[in-house]
């Protein structure tokens, strides 16, 4: 435990002396959530679960320059009856960023390095836990455990046309090798094919509220493991938004996302399917006393190969109330659906998530 | 575990603990990194914007005027420095240039909640305004005496109300307020507003019990650079009937001009005697009517005596500043007589100048897209703008890490994946809750 918490002690004490810089201006935020699906029921259930700590530290240095820290602490298990728990705990990968604005918040340069904090060279009983939560339909607050040192550069620019404002964006990810997995006594050494993002949206005020839609393009490099190449196909993610404030301290929330991953390969050449999860939810809060309460339900679908793979509903309600200088942001939710495969019986999913982000400015 | 609760428990007893000198230190550096923003960048709409908006938030009012002012010329379409520099300056009882401000931001503003506060803050500066005026023409009245009106400037006076039914009272400002719709329908006439008049009539005690002498008419008439003033009166003189008269003043020789008006009838016939009265004035005027005027003059705004005088308790009310009252009155008029819409736009303007505050103005702005830019301010980052958020936006989804996940948790829906989880995704360990059919053969390579 220990070893676990001394990287978080290095962020904080790292990020002190830039505090110092302008103390008012700093922000902590950290969001522990508890997240859990259940898979099927009775003997061949299969309960999905994590506890996840992320933690930022946001420290503008003037009002041009910010650099932010954030990492991760996770618990993922995978419980299937009759077998052992696949477990895996323990900090996440430490992202150091900085982003300098330049001109009238006309453009911005970006910089970041993935600093390998988190778990490698995982072993056989933790790679169940450490992959699964990696499911792009069943989102979890920490997705992995590790990625490997990874560089990224990015530019991008705003500008206003008419009503509306332009955001345009470009970033390249440089990622280097790393030990994946523990397999028996050989060691998995993998290579990330590298990124690059090309972002383009859009967004204006609608009435007192506001309106935005983007579409973010990733092209990966080959994947590479020994002597092997494969790419796992390249995604593509539109999302939108759209605010409104109603009479009577209301407002309503109506988003929605979808991501689209291309065909490609895994390792060992087999075959990756196409898959898309759409995502679209409708949010309605309402401000009673200090307290804003916003109760939302949306619906999630999955197709994998161009088949139906999954629904799911998730309904909650988020809190938000200011304690001092800290903004307290309390949310539940409940999740049922189900996820098909071909040629079987649906597979009902159960779940719930818990989260208290807790934000210090 | 145990330590991140530590951690948690830690900074939740920092935040309680900050003393207010700290809290002061810290306002104090967000001004001064504003003034260095904007001395650095005197072109910068938002870092003057952001100065002046700190300064008034400081109520440093006279202070927040000039980056305000600076941000409206260097950007006439910025709505946010309109409407900070229309609050400064009315905290400033600068009236005119409030007005100014807040007109623009009636023109640019993107708000539309804060524009119709402005709609309302507008009626009630206006009155300030007129209040502020008539003091400053009674101390310069010596001065203001010697310049004489314009003759086609025309100020009519509050109702003499005379006899012994009070319920008629209200009507020295619901007649005088008709009577001044009229004048200025054929715009061959500038007709003082009532405010103005009430304003002039408030500061120099003009109707005593509902009486005005002559001397106090002409005195007031001159205070308002007006050249000609209109009398009216009305009498009851038992039961139903009444006597209404009227008579146009020259305010520099304080001599009638015209024959004036002196008709008899019956209360079901006030609005035929108050047209009379009206067509009598613009004849003492020299004004000539073309037919289509004359329809538009004789036009009546309703038909109902009950809901007109329920409209005059309503102004009354809204004159003593008791708008919730008057919005009662003006509600109650519309309710007799709902075709009565000048009642409909009074209630409306009533109860929304009862509800209208500053404080209101700025939360409306604060939850709006106009928001950031007070925000920008209150947080000292000058450079933000509209454009902060697109730029935000942009970075999170080339360059995301875990800030951009827990900063944008709670305030959407479930984000999506903002990266690829790569070895879950080579291994396909990540599509496993709905398990794929497959072989997968790990070949590797002794070093």
């Amino acid at each position: 435990m220990r070893q676990q918490i001394l990287p978080f002690a290095f962020l904080i004490a790292a990020a002190a002396p830039l505090a110092a810089q302008d103390p008012s201006s700093t922000a902590v935020i950290i969001d522990p959530q508890y997240v859990s699906y259940t898979l099927g029921s009775g003997s061949i259930a299969r309960t999905i679960s994590q506890l996840g700590v992320p933690f930022a530290v946001i420290v503008p240095f003037s009002d041009r320059f910010n650099i932010d820290i954030s990492s991760s602490y996770a618990n993922s298990q995978v419980k299937v009856p009759g077998s052992a728990t696949s477990s895996i705990s323990g900090l996440t990968d430490a992202q150091v960023r900085g982003n300098l604005t330049l001109g009238d918040n006309a453009a911005v340069i970006t910089l970041g390095v993935n600093l390998p904090t988190g778990q490698y060279k995982v072993p056989d009983a933790q790679q169940a836990a450490a992959g699964q939560i990696g499911n792009d339909f069943l989102i979890y607050p920490v997705t992995s455990m590790g990625n490997g040192f990874a560089t990224t550069g990015g530019v991008g620019f705003a500008f206003t046309a008419g009503e509306w404002n332009v955001g345009i964006g470009a970033s390249f990810r440089y990622s280097s090798a790393f030990d994946a997995y523990q397999i028996q006594t050989s060691v998995l050494r993998f290579t990330p094919g590298n990124e690059a993002r090309l972002r383009v949206g859009l967004d204006r005020p609608v009435g007192d509220g506001s309106f935005n839609v983007s579409l973010t393009y990733s092209k990966f490099g080959d994947d590479q493991v020994a002597d092997s190449t494969f790419g796992t196909g390249d995604r593509a993610l539109v999302q939108t938004a759209l605010a409104v404030p109603l009479s009577g301290n209301r407002d309503l929330l109506l988003s929605a996302w979808d991501l689209y991953r291309a065909t490609g390969q895994q390792l060992g050449g087999v075959p990756s399917p196409s898959e898309n999860v759409g995502n679209a939810g409708i949010a309605m809060g309402f401000q009673s006393g200090g307290l804003y309460i916003q109760p939302n339900v949306e619906e999630r679908i999955w197709t994998y190969n161009g088949a139906n793979a999954g629904l799911l509903t998730n309904a909650g309600v988020r809190l938000r109330f200011d304690m001092g200088m800290l903004s307290v942001n309390p949310s539940a939710m409940y999740s049922f659906g189900s996820l098909y495969n071909p040629g079987l019986p649906s597979t009902g999913v159960t779940g719930f998530k818990a989260s208290l982000l807790i934000r210090l400015h | 575990m145990r330590s991140i609760g530590r951690v948690v428990l830690l900074l939740a007893l920092g935040a309680w603990a900050l003393p207010a000198a700290a809290q002061q230190k810290a306002n104090d550096n967000i001004q001064a990194k504003l003034s260095r923003e904007a001395t650095a960048n005197p072109s910068s709409v938002a870092a003057n914007r952001a100065l002046g908006i700190w300064y008034y938030k400081a109520n440093r009012f006279a202070e927040a005027r000039v980056p305000l002012e600076q941000a409206r010329h260097l950007d006439p379409k910025d709505g946010v420095s309109a409407l900070y520099a229309g609050l400064a300056a009315e905290q400033l009882k600068d009236y005119a240039a409030a007005k100014d401000a807040y007109n623009t931001y009636l023109a640019v503003g993107k708000t539309k909640s804060v524009r119709n506060d402005i709609r309302a803050r507008l009626v009630t500066v206006t009155k300030l305004e007129a209040q502020a005026s008539a003091k400053e023409a009674v101390a310069r009245e010596a001065q203001i005496a010697q310049v004489p009106g314009s003759p086609t400037t025309v100020a009519v006076l509050p109702f003499t109300i005379g006899g012994n039914d009070p319920n008629l009272q209200p009507l020295q400002v619901g007649l005088a307020d008709l009577v001044i719709s009229d004048l200025a329908k054929p715009k061959k006439l500038t007709v003082v507003e009532r405010d103005k008049i009430q304003a002039i009539a408030d500061e120099i005690a003009l109707s005593k019990s509902g009486q005005v002498d002559a001397t106090t008419a002409v005195r007031a008439g001159k205070l308002i650079q007006a050249g000609r003033i209109v009398k009216g009166s009305l009498i009851s003189t038992g039961g139903t009937n009444i006597t209404m008269t009227s008579s146009t003043v020259n305010t520099q020789t304080s001599a009638n001009v015209g024959a004036g008006m002196n008709s008899n009838g019956t209360l079901d016939q006030l609005f035929a005697l108050e047209k009379t009265l009206v067509f009598d004035t613009f004849t003492d005027l020299g004004i000539t009517l073309t037919p289509a005027e004359r329809q538009d003059v004789d036009r009546r705004p309703t038909q109902s005596l009950q809901a007109f005088l329920a409209y005059s308790r309503g102004l009354m009310s809204e004159d003593a500043g008791r708008l919730d009252e008057a919005a009662r009155f003006f509600d109650n008029a519309r309710s007799i007589d709902p075709g009565f819409s000048a009642a409909l736009s009074r209630a409306q303007s009533a109860a929304a100048q009862s509800q209208n505050t500053n404080t209101k103005i700025e939360a409306n702005l604060r939850s709006s897209s106009e928001g950031s830019a007070v925000t920008a301010a209150v947080t000292g980052n000058a450079a933000a703008a509209p454009l902060t958020n697109t730029l935000s936006t942009v970075v999170g989804d080339v360059n995301p890490t875990t800030t951009n996940t827990v900063a944008t948790t709670n305030s959407t829906s479930a984000a999506p994946p903002a990266t690829r989880p790569a070895a879950a995704d080579a291994t396909g360990t990540a599509d496993q809750p709905a398990p794929r059919t497959g072989q997968v053969t790990i070949v590797i390579k002794k070093p």
